[in-house]
């Protein structure tokens, strides 16, 4: 049985009693679905494949550049004082 | 008419940059398929219509008309992929295919609906219904087969993500929409940097992956989830009114900016990836992964349906295929892209 709260913790998500019901009853129907995957056996030295790209990085000169300016990068920020993110005190 | 069409007509000074572009502003405007207008685009016209009448020569499509998924950064435009937690982001730059569509002379008209995170057919729909000429979008087989418009995906890492929002880094891929296959290949010649080789001959006969399509399910939403990371309410992303501490801020603010589906792929992509499921699961879809890309080593071209089965394995395996009208899509091996078009339309 899939623990929702640990998943939920993982996830960074904050689900509706609701939504907790729906998505543990889908997840727990797709791992069951995956019996036959789970079952697979792979040698230990079995390669693993995480990008589809063979070839070899082509590096750039290394320049010195301007930086984006800070008031360009807290544009998207839900909040900060001009200078830094704002985020909720972690300690009084 | 095709984007090909069009540029022919502005070169020979049938009709100008500004009435082509006056034309697709007024359709797209009136569109539901479109989210936002590019409100520079005729200052933009203007200038590629200088340069031309100066003599210079920019592309085969210069002075076209063109739209992008709501995914992919133009700076001044905001990008929302679709999704309420990202709905007030604006770029700070242009992404790479976007500066290269401005050196060729197109004109980005404005930015197509999708659906959140993940594919969008209302970029397909727009290009049917000759909303826009052509568009960039990224994987969209499905709803390119749908609505009876050619598509490539095009070989991995043959085209700049830079700019485009990160969602399954190891397949995320930006190719075009079009109503011809002769407009998609030219298309991705202007934002693809690829030294392209041509198509080994015959279509070859796949072997069965019976467990790709669930390799591809645990890889893709595993990255999903990661790269949703970023969305904490903190430094990116809409944050929630109702937190009262900096866990809260991240959960609250992620649970009522994302959909439903969205939340589906970041559990599953967590499930993945904790304690023994790394080993039972997202290792052997890596391994599977691998066993596939090698089995497909040798495959020249191979014609296979679009659905989730069929598609997963360009995906997975990083190869090209291009969807054609009728609903099916050719696979290619990788870089032969323009020639799976050439062949596609013949």
């Amino acid at each position: 049985m899939i623990n929702m709260k640990t998943l939920q913790d993982l996830t960074m998500l904050a689900l509706s009693p609701e939504e907790s019901t729906q998505l543990q009853g889908e997840l727990e129907q797709k791992i069951a679905g995956m019996a036959e995957f789970a079952a697979l056996d792979f040698p230990a030295d079995a390669p693993l494949c995480v990008t589809p790209l063979t070839h070899t990085n082509m590096m750039r000169d290394d320049v010195v550049h301007t930086h984006t300016p800070r008031e360009v990068l807290l544009q998207n920020a839900p909040a900060h004082n001009g200078e830094y993110y704002a985020a909720p005190a972690i300690q009084e | 008419m095709t984007a090909l069409q069009i540029a022919a007509a502005i070169a020979a000074k049938e009709v100008s940059v500004a009435d082509i572009t006056t034309q697709y502003i007024e359709k797209a405007r009136a569109s539901a398929n479109f989210v936002a207008i590019n409100e520079q685009a005729m200052e933009q016209a203007a200038q590629v219509q200088a340069k031309l009448d100066a003599g210079e020569t920019l592309s085969p499509l210069a002075g076209v008309p063109v739209a992008l998924q709501d995914n992919i950064f133009v700076q001044g435009m905001p990008c929302a992929c679709g999704s309420a937690i990202m709905a007030d982001y604006m770029p700070m730059f242009d992404a790479e295919v976007v500066q290269k569509l401005q050196a060729a002379g197109l004109i980005v008209i404005g930015k197509l609906a999708m659906n959140e995170f993940a594919d969008s057919p209302q970029a397909a729909a727009a290009v049917a219904a000759d909303e826009i000429p052509f568009a960039l979008v990224t994987d969209n087989r499905k709803a390119a087969a749908q609505h009876g418009v050619w598509h490539i995906k095009p070989t991995y890492g043959a085209v700049s993500r830079l700019g485009l929002v990160a969602n399954v880094s190891s397949m995320d891929a930006i190719g075009p929409v079009a109503r011809s296959a002769e407009d998609c290949a030219a298309l991705l010649q202007i934002i693809a940097d690829a030294q392209w080789i041509d198509l080994p001959s015959g279509l070859t006969e796949l072997p069965a992956f019976p467990h790709a399509l669930t390799a591809c399910e645990i890889i893709s939403c595993a990255e999903a989830g990661a790269n949703l990371q970023k969305f904490d309410g903190i430094s990116l992303g809409k944050r929630s009114a109702d937190a009262q501490n900096l866990t809260e801020t991240y959960k609250f603010s992620r649970a009522q900016g994302f959909g439903m589906a969205t939340k589906r792929r970041a559990l599953f992509g967590s499930l993945m990836l904790a304690g023994d499921n790394y080993e039972l699961y997202y290792k052997k879809a890596l391994q599977v992964r691998a066993q596939m890309k090698a089995a497909l080593e040798g495959v020249s071209m191979a014609e296979l349906p679009v659905d989730d089965v069929h598609n997963c394995l360009a995906s997975l395996a990083g190869l090209p295929a291009i969807v054609k009208p009728d609903g099916k899509q050719i696979m290619g091996a990788a870089f032969t892209d323009i020639a799976l078009a050439k062949g596609g339309a013949a």
